[in-house]
C-alpha cells in the first residue's frame, strides 16, 4: 500500500503486508486456525502504537519499521449450532458499519484512523467465546483475558491525533507530555442474546471489561492513558424490507470514563448513550447504498469534548464486468462538528489472486473536529494485493 | 328475428375465440405449473464447480459447498465458498417462503459479520457469476405470481421436439426486480425441467441463455447437474457443475442457520 500527501507532498503510509494462514480440520467437529501478519513500513510512515498491546498480544518488533503479529490462533470445537472457540480472536459484533454502537468488544486499529477498508479493523484477542441455541435464542458469550487497547498511529505519523479532545483538553500547539501506557488486567466479559422475528433480528447485550478509549491521568511529570473499566448496555434490531434493510442500535456506558477540562488532568466517570440507525438499499442497476446517522451523548459539565457527536455516513457502490470492477464512494461527516471526509475508490479484480485498487482520502473541516484534525493527511492511495 | 342470426353467430364465434385463448393460456398455464410442481427433495448436498469465462476468454473457477432444503412452506439453499482462497469461507443463504418476503443472508470474512441482504435483490448477479440471485433460488422454476405464460410453437431441441412456454413480467415493477422482462423455454416433459431458456432485460433485448446439459436422479427428483449461463449482451459465461451430489433428507437445520455461515463449511454425512 502506498498513499502520497496532498498537503505534505510527502509518503503518508507506505508498506507492505504478508498474511499467511493456515487452517486444519479433523474428527469433523474440531477446526484449528493460524493467521499472522508481518508488515514492513517504508519512508518513516510508522506502524503505529505497540504498548497499546497487552504484553501476551503485543507484537514481535523486527527493527524499527518490521512487525510479526498473531492475527488469529484459535482451537474451535463445533456440534451443529454450538461452537466453543479457545484462543486469539476477534468478537465481531452489532449490526452498523464502522459506526461502533455495540460493537465495543473489540479494540481496533486505528493508526490509519477511519481511512481503512474495513472499518472497524479489528485487533483480535486472547479469550474463550461459546455461541449457542438455548429456547429459540441464540446467545453468543465471550471472554477475554487480554487488555489490549486500540492501536494508535503515534506522534508524527500522518494520523496522529492533534485535537484537544482527544489529548485530555490538550491543544494541538501545547507540548505532549511524556506518556505512558497503562494497560489494564481486568478480563472483558459479554454476553450477547439474538433471537429471529420473521424478517427481523433483535439482540441485547452486555459487556463488562476496559474501555478501549484511554483518559490521561497524571503520571509523574507526565501522563499515562488509562483504559479504566467499564460496563455497557445495548440492543440491535434488522429488518428487511424488499429492497431495503434497515439496522437499529443503541446502548448506554453507565459509567464512561472521561476527561475533564480541570487540572491537572482531571477524570471522571459520566453516563454515556450512543445511538444510531442504518439503511442498506439495493438501488436499480446493481448500485448499493448505505447511510447511517449516530450519535454518541456524554452527560454532565466540563468535558474535554462536546457532549454529542451527530456522525453520518454514506456509501453508494456499484460493481461492473461480473464483478471484477468495484467503484464505490463514501462521506463520513461529523454534523455536529462540520466536518468530513470523502473517500472514492476504485477496484479491479484483474484475476482470482491479483487485485489493484486506487482512490482518494480528502478531509475538510476545521482542525479540532473529528475528521478535521486529519486534514494534512489528505491523501490519494494506490494498494495491491495478491493472493498464494 | 331473422337479424339475431348474424349477431347470435358472432357471439359464438366471439366465445369460441375466448374459449381457444383461454384453453391456449391454461394450458400454459397448466405446463408453467407442471415445471413449478417438479418433485424436489426434502434435502440434498453437492459440490458446485463455476467456471466464469470472460468474453477474452479470461476463465475464474469457484468451488462450493451446496446443501438444499425444501420444507413445503420454505425452500433453505445455502452456499460456502471453498475455493479459491480469495472467497473461500464466503457464505450466502437463502429462505425462499411461500406465504411471506423471502430472506437472505452474506457472510463475508473480511467482515467477520453475518449480514441480512435486502430481499428484493434477486435481479442482481451472484458473486459474479452470470446466474441471479433469483436464478438460483428459482432452480428452474418460474413462479406463478411473477409470470404471465402463453405456449409458443413447439420447437427442436437435439433432436427432440419440446413444448415452449412463454413468460411475460406481470408488471414492469416485477420484471426490474427480476432483471427480466420476458423469457421463452423449451421444456422437457420428462423431467419438468426447462431444458433451455432466453431471458430478455427490462428493455426486450435478449440477455441471457441458460441451458441445462444434464440432469440425473437424485433421491426422487430429477437434478439439474450441469447446466449454463451466458450473457447475450457481454458475452460473459457461466458454466456450473455439480459432483458427488446426494440426497440427504434429514439435514440438521443448523447448516441452515443465518449465524452459522460463519463457523465455515459444514460437515454433512
Amino acid at each position: 500500500m502506498f498513499a502520497h500527501g496532498l498537503e505534505t507532498d510527502q509518503a503518508n503510509q507506505s508498506y507492505v503486508q504478508l498474511k499467511p494462514k493456515v487452517t486444519a480440520r479433523w474428527n469433523r467437529n474440531w477446526r484449528a486456525a493460524l493467521s499472522l501478519r508481518a508488515e514492513a513500513a517504508f519512508d518513516n510512515t510508522g506502524l503505529g502504537s505497540i504498548d497499546t498491546f497487552d504484553e501476551i498480544s503485543r507484537p514481535l518488533e523486527l527493527g524499527r519499521d518490521g512487525r510479526v503479529e498473531i492475527e488469529e490462533a484459535t482451537l474451535s470445537w463445533r456440534r451443529r449450532a454450538t461452537r466453543v472457540t479457545l484462543g486469539k480472536q476477534t468478537f465481531a459484533w452489532g449490526v452498523l458499519d464502522g459506526l461502533q454502537v455495540t460493537d465495543r468488544f473489540d479494540a481496533v486499529r486505528r493508526r490509519e484512523a477511519v481511512f481503512t477498508e474495513q472499518r472497524p479493523e479489528r485487533l483480535s484477542k486472547w479469550g474463550v467465546r461459546a455461541e449457542f441455541d438455548f429456547a429459540g435464542t441464540r446467545m453468543d458469550m465471550a471472554a477475554a483475558i487480554d487488555g489490549t487497547a486500540d492501536q494508535l498511529a503515534v506522534p508524527g505519523d500522518a494520523f496522529s491525533v492533534s485535537a484537544s479532545r482527544f489529548r485530555a483538553g490538550l491543544p494541538d500547539n501545547a507540548p505532549t507530555p511524556d506518556l505512558t501506557t497503562d494497560i489494564s488486567n481486568d478480563p472483558t466479559l459479554g454476553v450477547r442474546a439474538t433471537r429471529r422475528f420473521g424478517e427481523s433480528d433483535a439482540s441485547i447485550l452486555l459487556i463488562h471489561g476496559p474501555d478501549t478509549e484511554p483518559v490521561f491521568r497524571p503520571d509523574g511529570i507526565g501522563a499515562a492513558l488509562t483504559y479504566d473499566t467499564r460496563t455497557l448496555v445495548g440492543a440491535t434490531w434488522q429488518r428487511s424490507a424488499g429492497a431495503r434493510v434497515w439496522r437499529v442500535e443503541t446502548a448506554m456506558v453507565f459509567d464512561q470514563p472521561v476527561n475533564l477540562n480541570t487540572l491537572p488532568l482531571g477524570t471522571d466517570t459520566r453516563q454515556r448513550w450512543l445511538g444510531g440507525v442504518g439503511l442498506d438499499w439495493d438501488l436499480r442497476d446493481g448500485v448499493f447504498l448505505n447511510a447511517q446517522l449516530g450519535f454518541d451523548h456524554i452527560e454532565g459539565d466540563n468535558l474535554v469534548r462536546p457532549n454529542t457527536d451527530v456522525i453520518s455516513t454514506v456509501k453508494l457502490q456499484k460493481s461492473f464486468a461480473n464483478q471484477t470492477w468495484l467503484a464505490s464512494t463514501e462521506i463520513l461527516s461529523s454534523l455536529s462538528d462540520g466536518d468530513g471526509t470523502f473517500r472514492p475508490a476504485l477496484s479491479w479484480q484483474i484475476d482470482d489472486r491479483r487485485r489493484v485498487q486506487a482512490g482518494a482520502d480528502l478531509v475538510w473541516g476545521d482542525r479540532e473536529g473529528v475528521f478535521g484534525q486529519f486534514k494534512d493527511a489528505s491523501r490519494v492511495w494506490f494498494k495491491t494485493d495478491w493472493t498464494l | 328475428m331473422q337479424f339475431l342470426k348474424p349477431l347470435c353467430l358472432c357471439a359464438a364465434l366471439s366465445v369460441a375465440g375466448v374459449s381457444h385463448a383461454d384453453d391456449a393460456s391454461s394450458d400454459a398455464l397448466a405446463l408453467a405449473r407442471m415445471v413449478a410442481d417438479r418433485a424436489a427433495n426434502e434435502g440434498r448436498v453437492g459440490t458446485m464447480h463455476f467456471q466464469l469465462t470472460s468474453s477474452s476468454k479470461r476463465v475464474r473457477e469457484r468451488e462450493a459447498l451446496m446443501l438444499h432444503s425444501d420444507i413445503g412452506v420454505t425452500e433453505r439453499i445455502a452456499i460456502y465458498f471453498t475455493e479459491p482462497t480469495v472467497i473461500e469461507e464466503t457464505a450466502f443463504l437463502s429462505f425462499n417462503h411461500t406465504s411471506r418476503e423471502d430472506e437472505n443472508w452474506l457472510y463475508l470474512p473480511a467482515t467477520e459479520r453475518v449480514r441480512r441482504l435486502p430481499a428484493g435483490d434477486r435481479g442482481d448477479y451472484f458473486l459474479g457469476t452470470d446466474l441471479t440471485y433469483g436464478d438460483i433460488k428459482d432452480n428452474f422454476k418460474f413462479s406463478l405470481d411473477d409470470w404471465q405464460f402463453e405456449l409458443g410453437e413447439p420447437a427442436q431441441y437435439k433432436g427432440a421436439l419440446m413444448p415452449v412456454l412463454k413468460g411475460t413480467a406481470r408488471n414492469p415493477e416485477i420484471g426490474i426486480e427480476m432483471g427480466y422482462a420476458s423469457f421463452q423455454a423449451k421444456i422437457d416433459e420428462a423431467s419438468g425441467f426447462p431444458i433451455w431458456i432466453e431471458y430478455t432485460d427490462t428493455d426486450g433485448e435478449p440477455l441471457k441463455q441458460i441451458e441445462i446439459l444434464m440432469i440425473e436422479p437424485v433421491g426422487d427428483a430429477p437434478t439439474a447437474i450441469h447446466f449454463t449461463a451466458e450473457n447475450l449482451q457481454t458475452g460473459h459465461h457461466t458454466e456450473v457443475r455439480f459432483s458427488d451430489m446426494r440426497h440427504v433428507p434429514d439435514l440438521d437445520d443448523s447448516v441452515f442457520d443465518p449465524e452459522v455461515l460463519a463457523y465455515g463449511v459444514p460437515d454433512v454425512d
